[in-house]
């Protein structure tokens, strides 16, 4: 009988091995070095370490640094998850009905999931660029204002997320079963009154779902700054993940970590309450 | 007011035909059930009266209004799915209450939408549920919700599609009865799609039976049942069905008429006109008008059930099966016995084999 429940339990960590091994190399492990990193100063070049505690934590958050950094990111996300789910909306309900041909443009409002960040950063560098560029104007995207060069960059953000939030929300919609919006049209529901009182909340796990993803995808956004304005004009787009790229010679590696840990921190915090105020509203089929 | 017609009402999917030259008249007040097996078109039929579904060709008329160009949502027809389809995220109030706020007018405040889903909740029992959601209720509380949610708007034509398809047995009983009141009470105009003949024998006041897309005959549940138009209609109504045997008519040249078949002859009255010698014709008797006798049919008992106050007989008389339904149950009939069947002329029915179609009697 012990032998048996030896040999379930040895076959369950078996199981268990190879994701346990993988989380670990570049999960866990990393976790753990970024927060001793924090723990520490290290010398100019980086061969010697001294332990400075909590005390390294405490001066890098609360300092001027990371509130820029979390300020501009914190812009960067409301500039990028309203707007982005909200055209998500639009063009999954513009696709969403069989007519002939909806095919080709449901392939085209996806594709931007297959294009990768960089190349976008630099289709949308050549179009935002302030001399030659389409898009590019005094009036909201001018990359050499310090004041408007974080519209740019979320814009580029929204785009690049698009194609994500439209085939999630397609599924969302497409999941709505078609007698509800038979009986709200005999209900006398119009198509608005429809999508307000039916479709809307019938998708709301899928919004919430998306809400998060983009919400994390925004604070995590790199490649744009990096490629549309390497952090400036005069540092106004330098997120907390610029920052922290930024922090890469040896003598900041240890305020970097703790900026690392603070947006981990972060992320963490604004999911949980995320999830906490959307599932309030959240209405799941039964 | 509301009556309700089909003309030449085709409905088309691409190559299949789901309902082919629809003719149906519903006098107002009527309650009409759409009778036939799965996939015969009932469903597409209701569902174009109701403005889902748009017709290929014909017209659908409420009242004297032809409504092919008229959205669902003005054509005054509540519906119950089988699904119920009650939006989830609602409480039960606001649920019925939808239909009131899609149809809004100025005599409909808030205060009087209140009245109203009130008064039809208490109708239906549902009071106390009000401020429930659908997931907190059982399978028939759901149902009533969705009859709640057609009726409080006091539409002219109500629409039901299989809604008691997912209930047990006992609570699709008492609903049956609670439709028919409910029907009586409102005087609208109801129409009901069913596959099942015990909810249209027991509810309807008219059956239109369908089958491949086609009405096979419309009439009040007796005539459906006595005289049925044709062999799909007389198999398909009654349990167990109507027997049928092949038979050739035969004439004694002075009048009569007799069918013979594998099993023996059965002589006809004198109703039945247009009969040649010769013709193929396929006799039909229900279960409950075959008797065992002292002369007929020489037929072997094969099963024989006990339902307490009836008895079901199945036996093979020829190359024939026949069911016979025995009320008086003084004495049991074991299976295995050799017994002789008769039945009167009066109920017999004949069919013409090559057409399916009841054949051409002497009016009554």
């Amino acid at each position: 009988m012990k032998s048996s429940r030896a040999r379930q339990a040895l076959a369950g960590y078996g199981l268990l091995a190879p994701a346990l091994i993988v989380f670990t190399t570049f999960s866990f492990y990393p976790l753990w070095r970024v927060i001793w990193l924090g723990l520490h100063e290290q010398n100019r070049t980086g061969t010697r370490q001294r332990w400075v505690g909590v005390d390294q934590y405490t001066d890098v958050l609360t300092g001027e640094e990371f509130r820029d950094g979390l300020w501009i990111t914190a812009q960067f996300v409301l500039l990028t998850v309203p707007i982005g789910v909200a055209m998500g909306i639009l063009l999954a309900v513009a696709a969403n009905r069989r007519l002939r041909g909806i095919k080709a443009f449901q392939v085209i409002f996806s594709s931007t999931i297959a294009s990768s960040t960089a190349v976008t950063a630099v289709v949308f560098f050549v179009l935002l660029e302030p001399s030659i560029g389409y898009l590019s104007n005094p009036w909201i995207f001018d990359l050499l204002d310090p004041d408007r060069a974080i519209f740019a960059v979320a814009l580029t953000g929204v785009w690049q997320n698009l194609g994500l939030t439209f085939i999630i929300t397609l599924a969302g919609l497409q999941a709505v079963p078609d007698d509800l919006l038979e009986a709200a049209r005999l209900d006398g529901f119009g198509p608005v009154r429809t999508f307000v009182r039916v479709t809307l909340p019938m998708i709301t796990p899928t919004l919430l779902f998306l809400s998060v993803a983009l919400t994390v995808f925004g604070l995590q956004a790199f490649a744009q700054i990096d490629v549309l304005t390497g952090g400036g004009p005069a540092g106004a787009t330098e997120t907390l993940v610029y920052k922290i790229f930024s922090s890469q010679e040896p003598r900041q590696l240890g305020e970097g970590s703790v900026m690392s840990v603070g947006l981990f921190l972060v992320t963490g915090a604004v999911a949980t309450l995320q999830f906490w105020l959307l599932e309030r509203r959240v209405h799941y089929a039964n | 007011m509301s009556t309700i017609s089909f003309a030449d009402v085709t409905k088309q999917f691409g190559d299949t035909t789901a309902i082919e030259k629809l003719s149906l008249h519903v006098a107002d007040g009527e309650f009409l059930v759409l009778l036939g097996p799965s996939g015969c078109g009932k469903s597409t039929a209701l569902r174009m009266l109701a403005g889902l579904e748009d017709p290929t060709e014909g017209t659908i008329s409420i009242g004297d209004r032809v409504v092919n160009d008229i959205d669902a949502r003005n054509r005054d027809v509540a519906m119950v799915f089988q699904s119920y389809a009650l939006y989830p995220h609602m409480t039960v109030a606001k649920n019925i209450e939808s239909p009131l706020i899609g149809h809004r007018s100025e005599t409909n405040d808030k205060q009087s939408r209140q009245e109203q889903v009130e008064f039809v909740a208490a109708r239906l029992g549902l009071g106390d549920l009000l401020h429930r959601k659908p997931g907190q209720l059982s399978g028939g509380q759901r149902q009533r919700v969705a009859l709640a949610r057609a009726i409080v708007r006091r539409p002219a034509v109500f629409c039901m599609d299989e809604p008691l398809s997912n209930l047990d047995a006992s609570l699709r009983a008492q609903t049956r009865s609670e439709l028919v009141e409910l029907h009586r009470s409102l005087g609208t105009t109801f129409v009901y799609v069913t596959h099942d003949q015990v909810e249209a024998m027991t509810m309807a006041t008219s059956i239109a039976v369908i089958n491949n897309g086609k009405l096979q005959q419309s009439g009040d549940p007796r005539t459906i049942y006595e005289r049925p138009a044709n062999e799909f209609v007389a198999r398909f109504i009654g349990s167990p069905p109507m027997n049928l045997a092949a038979g050739t008519a035969t004439s004694d040249g002075a009048g009569s008429w007799s069918v013979s078949s594998s099993g023996g002859t059965v002589a006809l009255d004198q109703r039945w006109i247009g009969l040649t010698e010769g013709l193929s014709v396929t006799i039909g008797v229900r279960p409950e008008h075959l008797s065992i006798a002292d002369a007929g049919l020489a037929a072997t008992v094969t099963t024989a059930e006990w339902l307490g106050h009836e008895q079901i007989l199945y036996l093979s008389a020829g190359d024939d099966q026949f069911a016979v339904r025995a009320v008086d149950a003084g004495e049991l009939v074991e299976a295995g016995r050799s017994v002789r069947l008769s039945a009167a002329p009066d109920d017999i029915h004949l069919f013409d084999s090559t057409t399916g179609q009841r054949l051409a009697e002497v009016e009554a």
